[in-house]
């Protein structure tokens, strides 16, 4: 099956508990170079579809397919393509150094050595890390670590790039920070989803918003025609869109 | 974590630095082994080495005895312990204790001796990086049969990545549980309890997480093998090594 779809999700549902949906009968696809903001309140389901996606959890039904491939049945070629980052940045970084955490993944592929150091190299400068690389991940700053666990997916050569909640604990400076990464990461090619209830942050830069609640799908179109409903359903609507001005950058 | 500052590692590009780890494992073993035989001549020559590389990884003795005064400590009562232990020449009677001649070289010789050793693996700790260790392990353990060695070294860096967390968690929960009196609690076990339930709690969850991620950077044992860096002076030192011990078992 050939297909410009890089993700197609068909009729997905997953119960952690008999009878209990964590999400139910999920339906939509991704094409190459999109900007999907996922947004719903707390238990919503935003992980547990992002963990089913690279086949970290296996679906009660349904299916996933990453380039036409079903991701249940490779989900090594998935987690190739489909990077996901973690909400809590501790739990995911491996290394003793910023480089050795980064190298992890493509040693993981088994690539040869100066295969592996190109990569990083190359991915540690694209996020404003290579200075750092010798440091212990423990005395970054939280920005700089969410960039780290980010080059830690990064460096894997995934085209895809999957985050939960990236802003969740980070201050002012550190937000404007990652969000100019994920604009230059967005610009250069990669598709992009992104978890989050904090909308106004990152919505102006979304080309697709998707909302969730209790484990459905109830509104998938352009944010500027949804943004208007998303109070209904427990998520914060931007200022600016309250204020009748449309959707503006959060950054100013 | 101030008092552990010597024994991490400090990033440079001295000599030992550049050494490849598994030679300085060898040199380390090797010496502090055959140091045991030295008496005093060889001792001053190894001293004299040893400053000439502590000078190079830019150490200051002053510093380090600061920084290792316990273990001093140490060293000073197995030295009085050697002086009136051992038979000999009265040199000094203290009260009703009597410091023989021989007591007092033989605890000087000892202390040394121990001192030596401190330092060298301090020299080592400092010069290698905790990744290289492990890598070094893991070749260490290569051959041995029914030892799976790649998981093993996993294991180290995880731990060696994750023990300073465990610290830290631990204080949070200390720190917690402090604002609201817990000292007030006198029953040494409920204590226990109060602190490990919470603390073993998140390192549960922290282990979770942590094998989801892993699993998502498509982790297997089936791995790049580790890398050695060597300075092509490795040869040198085994020379000297060699020599060295030499001495030490001569003199
Ligand atoms: N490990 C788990 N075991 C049982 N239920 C879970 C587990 N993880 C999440 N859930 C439940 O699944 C639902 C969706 O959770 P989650 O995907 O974490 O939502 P979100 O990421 O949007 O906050 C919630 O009702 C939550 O209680
Ligand atoms: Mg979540």
């Amino acid at each position: 099956m050939i297909t410009d779809k890089i993700i197609e999700i068909k009729n997905l549902t997953h119960n952690y508990q008999k009878n209990h949906p964590s999400i139910e009968n999920i339906t939509f696809s991704v094409s190459k170079g999109e900007f999907i903001v996922i947004a719903g309140k707390n238990g919503s389901g935003k992980t547990t579809l992002f963990k089913l996606l690279n086949g970290l959890l296996t679906a009660t039904s349904g299916e996933v397919f990453i380039h036409g491939k079903s991701v249940a049945k490779n989900s090594i070629f998935a987690r190739k393509n489909l990077g996901l980052v973690f909400q809590d940045p501790d739990t995911q970084i491996v290394g003793e150094t910023v480089f050795d955490d980064a190298a992890f993944g493509p040693e993981n592929l088994r690539l040869p050595r100066n295969e592996i150091k190109k990569r990083v190299v190359l991915i540690l400068k694209k996020l404003g890390l290579f200075h750092l690389k010798d440091r212990n991940p423990a005395t970054l700053s939280g920005g700089e670590k969410r960039r780290l666990a980010i080059a830690g997916i990064l460096s894997m050569n995934t085209e895809i790039l999957v985050l939960d909640e990236p802003f969740s604990n980070l201050d002012f400076s550190g937000t404007l920070e990652l969000l100019s990464y994920i604009k230059l990461l967005s610009n250069s090619g990669h598709t992009i989803l992104i978890a989050t209830h904090e909308l106004e942050k990152i919505i102006f830069h979304a080309t697709r918003l998707i909302i969730m609640d209790k484990g459905k799908i109830i509104g998938d179109d352009k944010p500027l025609k949804l943004i208007k409903k998303v109070e209904k359903f427990g998520i914060k609507e931007p200022c600016s869109s309250k204020f009748g001005m449309g959707i503006k950058k959060w950054e100013g | 974590m101030g008092r552990l500052t010597l024994f991490s590692y400090k990033s440079s590009n001295s000599f030992l630095h550049n050494l490849d780890t598994r030679c300085k494992l060898i040199v380390l073993s090797f010496l502090s082994i055959s140091i045991l035989k030295a008496d005093f001549t060889a001792l001053i020559i190894i001293t004299i080495i040893i400053l000439g590389f502590l000078a190079s990884e830019d150490i200051k003795l002053i510093s380090l005895l600061k920084q290792i005064k316990y273990f001093i400590l140490l060293l000073f009562f197995i030295f009085i312990a050697r002086a009136v232990s051992t038979n000999g020449d009265s040199l000094f009677v203290l009260s009703w204790i009597s410091f023989t001649k021989q007591g007092v070289i033989e605890g000087v010789r000892v202390c040394w001796k121990f001192f030596i050793i401190m330092v060298m693996g301090i020299l080592f700790s400092c010069s290698t990086k905790p990744s290289y260790l492990k890598c070094a392990a893991q070749w260490f353990l290569r051959p041995i049969p029914f030892i799976p060695e790649k998981r093993i070294s996993i294991m180290i860096s995880l731990f060696l990545r994750f023990f300073p967390l465990i610290l830290k968690q631990v204080n949070n929960v200390l720190d917690a549980q402090k604002t609201r009196c817990s000292e007030l609690q006198k029953n040494p076990i409920k204590k226990i309890i109060n602190v490990s339930l919470p603390v073993l709690k998140k390192i549960f969850q922290c282990a979770d997480n942590l094998a989801i991620s892993m699993e998502a950077r498509c982790y297997s044992e089936n791995r790049t093998e580790p890398e050695f860096i060597k300075s092509g002076q490795e040869k040198n030192v085994y020379i000297a090594t060699i020599v060295l011990s030499s001495i030490m078992f001569a003199f």
